[in-house]
């Protein structure tokens, strides 16, 4: 590990060994804005109900007095149902309850002291919003943890109504500063205003800071998630609209060496639903857990935003245009809307860049190269120490932080490996690394609440490993989808001039750019940057001012390309499906799961190693969906709030073209085990 | 596509805003759209209300105003007589709209875009002329007499401000004339067509079609409309929010809220609200150039020259208004009327000017002459209406105050409107002062009464026209120690004239309006039993002339009021103005003539050469 990694995770501080007493210890939090008085909650729901925004809106939809009243009502039912408290004694209590879990779970929690502490100082006047990555539940509850246990007042949080649903947990994450958001209130445009207003006294009259996703949801396939507008503009507006001077963004990563969730994220992915949150099922999670060890989690506060620079430097954003008419009456313009979806892109791009690798996010991608270059008979525990340094230097050289105790390196891969031994093991005298295959049994699951066919379980056994595994990819595809692409675009040329690359990057990065979140405005940073790291790795050479080649001795080029192929094939894979099965007719996104899934079953039962299994998931086939209508390769139309899709027929077929280009120039089979045909077929 | 389209400017505000649309109120409009199905085609007013005469006796018909239609006008057959030698005989037809109408001068790249951007349009020749005029004498009488040769080609509805940019867009870009029209009750020429353009097309802007209510903010007292509403529709939908503009022109019921910013209009109520030029607080403009908007809401600013001071007053020669902010106020909880006696005018305007030096204005005072005091009598009806005002004054003056003259006395007409308290503070206040000067209080029912004839009166004129008789009111602004000279004068003048042109039957009569610190309102009616052979119009607008020494306190400038402008502004205002028309409107778009008189008119072929 390079002197930077570690001279950065020396401000990182175990959570746990502070032995925080939550019941006892004094919580006196500073906020992030000074009022004369605070605000309490009830004052903030006060202010909901009275304002004009409101009233002119009841006004204009009510139909008489009576009528009114009865919506006056509604709104103080659903205002209920939003609106967060704030209970010392909940808070205690439910950090009590936390702080054990935490110690019975992890190995330690590791929070960056230096970053939470240089926010505390910066504290005073102005309002906080706090955007944490979302990679499990307990992001929502160590963010709490944390705050308590640093004394910053737990801010206000938008939370799912999955939670609200919950007896008894929903009200008391509520006294914690939880409030509830219905997920497809866009419909509803009552609902919708009312919660608006809220967001708006959340962020101008309260005090406290705020916090929610903004991926809005936890990713599933532990990969960045386009982030999601709506509840950023909410919060932003009274901004824009220069009803407060400043507001400061707070990314925030939180890195898990093991998600709590991991298996129920594979499940997902594959198409069996996860169970509707209840306490009972909650529990009985819990309890589950109870004997596992999830290792390490990494909290850090990246550096804020300031949106006076951030729109200072940047745009040409005129907040005084608001100012000629009550701002209660205007919304937000295209522009404006367009300047927060790239501050969305950014905040998501802040919490990539310090999300912390661990060891075995290395470990994972070492295996997936092995296997599909054939050398895993060859990956013995030795190799795997080799591998795993060179890759710490691919990665530090590409930018990222990386968290693996190289001098007990032998020890942290062990831990690593046993803690994820569910899918990886140690075995045999050769001490050779080894995946395991699963042993599932799905008979007795309700075939009607799949979201794609029911996989038959030698199926399920291949891909459930194999998708855990690639869990452990993702996270760091942030930082090797952009040299993938551009080793992609070398391979079979002799040299090429930056620009003609640039440009091949340019297409890749447009097929793939809701399964990595490829900002358009981002991809010359990131290609100049990429390319800069790269010629510094020597992996690539210039040849001269203008040109480029590729090192064809560097031995990252197969690790690099075996980071993007499951996502080549798995593309190449549903739209050959799409382009064949789907033709001529008008279809919608569950039939291209089925379609697909039955093919790709199939195919892996061949045990000719074609198709990838990660290419089962349902998230990948989503976002390729969502990527072909946008490209205009499919035709969307919406009948009663469901997507038909039709093929636009020509344009596809060149779709499928260049990824079976694509995917011929990679020289990988992907077995990962000896398939049994089952009797059945 | 013509090069000046191509290097066409920019129209977009700089400002970019997105309104709730949510919160925009839609305004159902007593006016319709086809205003022909209401209103009166060569006459003032609706249809269904006016004068008519059945078994000798004059009655008001219909039930808008609070004057019953089924009581007859007992004296006023007497009083046209008396005055104007003239028998009232029975007659209830309406004349009937032409059928014929000049032919439209189309022009097609105008056209085409039009249908384009899908404006809503009309070339019917109803529609063509309920839009050629206003409500001069001269522009009745034209039209009375099939008269106009030249009435507009296209009449657009825009529906806001954007389809608005558009059609100033096409108009510079094809060029034709773009008339701005509201509620068509200007008297001053404004929006008649010059009769002697024959080269371009000339388009009717109507704004009728935009007057929503695009927000309302209560806590600012802030409202923000379209300019096109009706006078009417703003107070009732203020009204059922429990507010009020307060701006009441006597036009109220058909003027346009972008007619009275074009024209710097007043109301009666301005003690209390203030006029136009104070309830305005922003006004967006869509010019030839782009959009001109103050972008501030401040209540008061110090930013260099006032350019609302621009619009407000521009008589469409410089764009189209299409959205004005305004202040509006809680609706009072007391509205209370009342009425004051004076022996003659002298002592009225007196007690008026005390008033005014003491800052005690209620809502609206207005002083009557004598003339028209005798006026109102004769609008009284049998037991109802403006009935006892003369038998209780009679008695009154007989019997109690000796020395009052019923020749000569004046009357007062008081509108209060406030909380109870200062109500009655001031209400005191104003009697009090009223007996200083000979006055006394006549009651509240005289007092209300007496604000219902203005608005009856608007309708005698169409009736005056059917018997030979031209009337037409005129007014002006006057320092207050020329005020009762001005009243003498200006009858002087008239009596004068009317003696040179051997008029025998004419009615002279004054009123003292609205008062100011520094001088008063003053507005004449003037009326005359013609000779067939002579063009009455053109006499009463030569004896007006005569008797007129400047430019009016609030019926502005037009085309026949151009001639008092110079002298109003200066040479140099002239010409300042005329910068301004050049930035503001290259090619002449909005030439509707106002303001200037011919020979200080801009020579655009000049400037259009020079481009
Ligand atoms: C019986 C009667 C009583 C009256 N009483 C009063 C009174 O008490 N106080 C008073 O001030 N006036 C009074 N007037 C005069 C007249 O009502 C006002 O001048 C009024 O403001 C005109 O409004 P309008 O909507 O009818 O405008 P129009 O007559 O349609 O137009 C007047 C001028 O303004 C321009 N214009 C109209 N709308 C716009 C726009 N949206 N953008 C740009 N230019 C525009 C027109 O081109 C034209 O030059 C009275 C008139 C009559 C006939």
């Amino acid at each position: 590990m390079s002197e930077k990694s570690q001279e950065y995770l020396k401000d990182y501080k175990n959570l746990l060994d502070k032995n925080i007493n939550f019941m006892l210890q004094p919580y006196n939090p500073i906020v992030p804005i000074k009022k004369g008085r605070r605000p309490t909650p009830a004052e903030v729901k006060l202010r909901v109900l009275q304002s004009q925004k409101l009233n002119r809106y009841l006004d204009d939809v009510s139909k008489n007095k009576e009528d009114r009243q009865k919506k006056v009502f509604e709104m103080l039912q659903i205002l209920t149902e939003i609106a967060f408290q704030r209970k010392i004694l909940v808070i205690r209590t439910l950090g009590s309850v936390l702080s054990k879990l935490l110690n019975q779970l992890y190995t330690s929690v590791l929070i960056n002291e230096r970053s939470i502490n240089s926010l505390k100082a910066s504290f005073g006047n102005q309002q906080v919003i706090y955007l944490p990555s979302h990679r499990s539940y307990a992001d929502f509850m160590l963010m709490s943890v944390v705050c308590f246990c640093y004394n910053v007042e737990i801010p206000a949080i938008a939370a799912g109504m999955d939670f609200h649903g919950m007896m008894g947990i929903g009200e008391a994450l509520r006294k914690t500063g939880a409030f509830f958001m219905r997920r497809k209130f866009g419909e509803n445009d009552f609902y919708w205003r009312l919660f608006r207003e809220y967001m708006h006294e959340v962020i101008t009259f309260n005090d406290q800071g705020l916090e929610f996703f903004i991926e809005g949801t936890r990713s599933r396939s532990c990969k960045a998630l386009t982030p999601k507008t709506g509840l950023l503009s909410m919060a932003l507006e009274p901004y824009f609209m220069g009803e407060i001077h400043n507001l400061k963004i707070v990314p925030i990563s939180i890195s898990y060496e093991k998600p709590l969730e991991e298996q129920l994220f594979v499940y997902e992915l594959l198409g069996i639903p996860k169970p509707k949150e209840s306490t009972l099922g909650f529990f009985k999670a819990i309890t589950n857990l109870k004997n596992q060890n999830l290792g390490k989690i990494y909290f850090d506060f990246c550096e804020p935003i300031t949106l006076n620079e951030y729109y200072g430097e940047k745009s040409k954003l005129n907040r005084f245009a608001h100012a000629s008419e009550p701002s209660f009456v205007q919304t937000l313009d295209p522009y404006e809307l367009n300047l927060i979806t790239e501050l969305g892109h950014d905040v998501v791009r802040k919490q990539q860049e310090k999300i912390v690798i661990m060891s075995f996010n290395l470990i994972a991608l070492i295996y997936n190269e092995a296997t599909f270059t054939g050398n895993v008979k060859n990956l013995t525990f030795w190799e795997l120490e080799r591998k795993v340094l060179e890759l710490i230097h691919l990665f530090e050289g590409l930018g990222a932080i990386v968290a693996v105790d190289t001098k007990n390196l032998e020890k942290d891969i062990k831990e690593t490996i046993l803690i994820h031994q569910n899918i990886l093991q140690v075995k045999g005298s050769n001490s050779n690394l080894k995946m395991i295959r699963s042993n599932v049994d799905l008979s007795n699951i309700n075939a009607s609440k799949l979201k794609g066919i029911a996989l038959c379980d030698e199926v399920m056994n291949v891909a459930i490993p194999v998708v855990s595994l690639q869990l452990y990819c993702n996270p760091t595809l942030f930082w090797l989808v952009e040299p993938s692409f551009i080793i992609l675009s070398l391979l079979e040329e002799n040299e090429i001039s930056i620009k003609d690359l640039k440009e091949n990057v340019g297409k890749l990065r447009q097929i793939f750019i809701h399964e990595f979140v490829l900002y358009p405005g981002f991809s010359d940073d990131d290609f100049n940057q990429t390319l800069d790291n790269m010629i510094s790795l020597e992996i690539l050479h210039k040849t001269n001012h203008e040109t480029i080649e590729l090192n064809s001795n560097s031995k990252y080029i197969n690790l690099l390309l075996s980071a993007i192929a499951p996502f080549i094939n798995s593309y190449l894979n549903t739209s050959r499906v799409i382009f064949k099965n789907l033709q001529d007719k008008t279809f919608v996104e569950k039939d291209v799961f089925i379609a697909a899934q039955t093919y790709l079953e199939e195919e892996i039962l061949k045990g000719l190693g074609n198709v990838h299994p990660y290419s089962l998931c349902l998230d990948s086939i989503s976002l390729l969906i969502f990527s072909l209508c946008n490209a205009g390769f499919l035709l969307k139309q919406k009948k009663d709030c469901v997507n038909h899709y039709t093929i636009n027929f020509d344009n596809l077929s060149s779709f499928v073209e260049i990824l079976d280009n694509l995917n011929s120039k990679l020289p990988f089979e992907y077995n990962y085990f000896d398939v049994k045909k089952p009797s059945k077929l | 596509m013509s090069d000046a389209s191509t290097k066409s400017v920019n129209f977009d505000t700089n400002m970019p805003k997105n309104l709730d649309q949510k919160l925009i109120r839609n305004v159902q409009s007593v006016i319709p759209k086809r205003r022909q199905q209401l209103l009166q085609w060569d006459g003032w007013g609706y249809k269904d209300s006016g004068f008519y005469t059945v078994a000798e006796k004059v009655y008001f018909s219909g039930d808008r105003y609070p004057i019953s239609a089924k009581a007859p006008l007992v004296a006023f057959r007497e009083w046209v007589r008396t005055n104007f030698g003239i028998e009232i005989v029975d007659d209830s037809t309406k004349s009937k709209m032409p059928t014929k109408f000049p032919d439209p001068i189309i022009n097609e790249e105008f056209f085409e875009g039009i249908k384009k951007y899908r404006i809503d349009h009309s070339i019917h020749g109803e529609d063509r002329l309920f839009r050629c005029h206003g409500q001069t004498l001269a522009d009745i009488h034209n039209l009375r007499n099939g008269k106009f040769t030249r009435i507009p080609d296209i009449v657009l509805w825009p529906v806001n401000h954007d389809e608005v940019v558009n059609i100033v867009k096409l108009a510079n870009e094809a060029n034709v004339i773009l008339i701005p029209f509201g509620g068509g009750t200007n008297v001053t020429g404004a929006v008649t067509c010059p009769q002697d353009e024959y080269e371009r097309c000339i388009v009717i802007l109507d704004t009728s079609q935009m007057n929503r209510m695009l927000w309302l903010d209560k806590e600012n007292l802030l409202a923000c409309f379209e300019s096109g509403i009706v006078g009417q529709d703003l107070e009732r939908v203020l009204n059922k929010e429990g507010l009020t503009m307060g701006h009441e022109p006597d036009s109220y019921e058909f003027s346009t809220l972008g007619g009275w910013v074009a024209t710097r209009a007043s109301g009666m109520k301005k003690n209390v609200y203030g006029n136009i030029e104070d309830l305005v607080v922003r006004v967006k403009m869509v010019t030839s150039k782009g959009v001109l908007e103050r972008n501030i809401s401040a209540p008061r600013v110090s930013c260099g020259p006032d350019f609302n001071q621009i619009i407000l007053g521009s008589e469409g020669t410089l764009g189209v208004v299409t959205e004005v902010m305004v202040k509006v106020r809680p609706l009072p909880p007391v509205k209370r009327y009342g009425s004051l006696v004076f022996p003659d005018l002298s002592s009225g305007i007196k007690c008026l000017r005390e008033i005014a030096k003491r800052r005690c204005q209620p809502a609206s005072i207005r002083l009557m002459d004598n003339e028209q005091f005798a006026f109102g009598q004769a609008l009284k009806t049998e037991g109802g209406f403006f009935s006892h005002i003369g038998e209780k004054l009679k008695k009154f003056a007989l019997t109690t105050i000796k020395g009052f003259d019923l020749e000569k006395l004046t009357v007062a007409t008081l509108l209060f409107e406030g909380e109870k308290e200062d109500v009655d503070r001031q209400e005191k206040l104003i009697f009090e002062i009223a007996g200083r000067h000979g006055g006394f209080s006549a009651g509240a029912t005289n007092g209300q009464k007496g604000y219902v004839l203005t608005f009856v009166i608007a309708y005698i004129r169409d009736l005056a026209l059917d018997y030979g008789i031209v009337a037409e009111s005129f007014e002006t602004s006057v320092p207050w120690d020329k005020c009762e000279k001005l009243c003498y004068n200006v009858k002087a003048v008239v009596n004068e004239e009317c003696i040179k042109r051997g008029i025998r039957f004419f009615l002279i009569s004054c009123r003292v309006t609205q008062t100011y610190d520094a001088g008063a309102c003053v507005y004449f009616y003037f009326g005359f039993r013609h000779n067939l052979k002579d063009d009455p119009v053109h006499t009463y607008e030569e004896i007006e002339n005569k008797a007129r020494g400047s430019i009016s306190h609030h019926h502005g400038v037009g085309k026949i009021r151009a001639k008092w402008y110079k002298q109003s502004v200066s040479n140099l205002g002239v010409s300042l103005y005329k910068s301004a028309k050049i930035e503001l409107d290259p090619k002449n778009v909005f030439a509707n003539r106002n303001l200037l008189e011919p020979e200080d008119e801009v020579d655009f072929k000049q400037i259009s050469a020079k481009l």
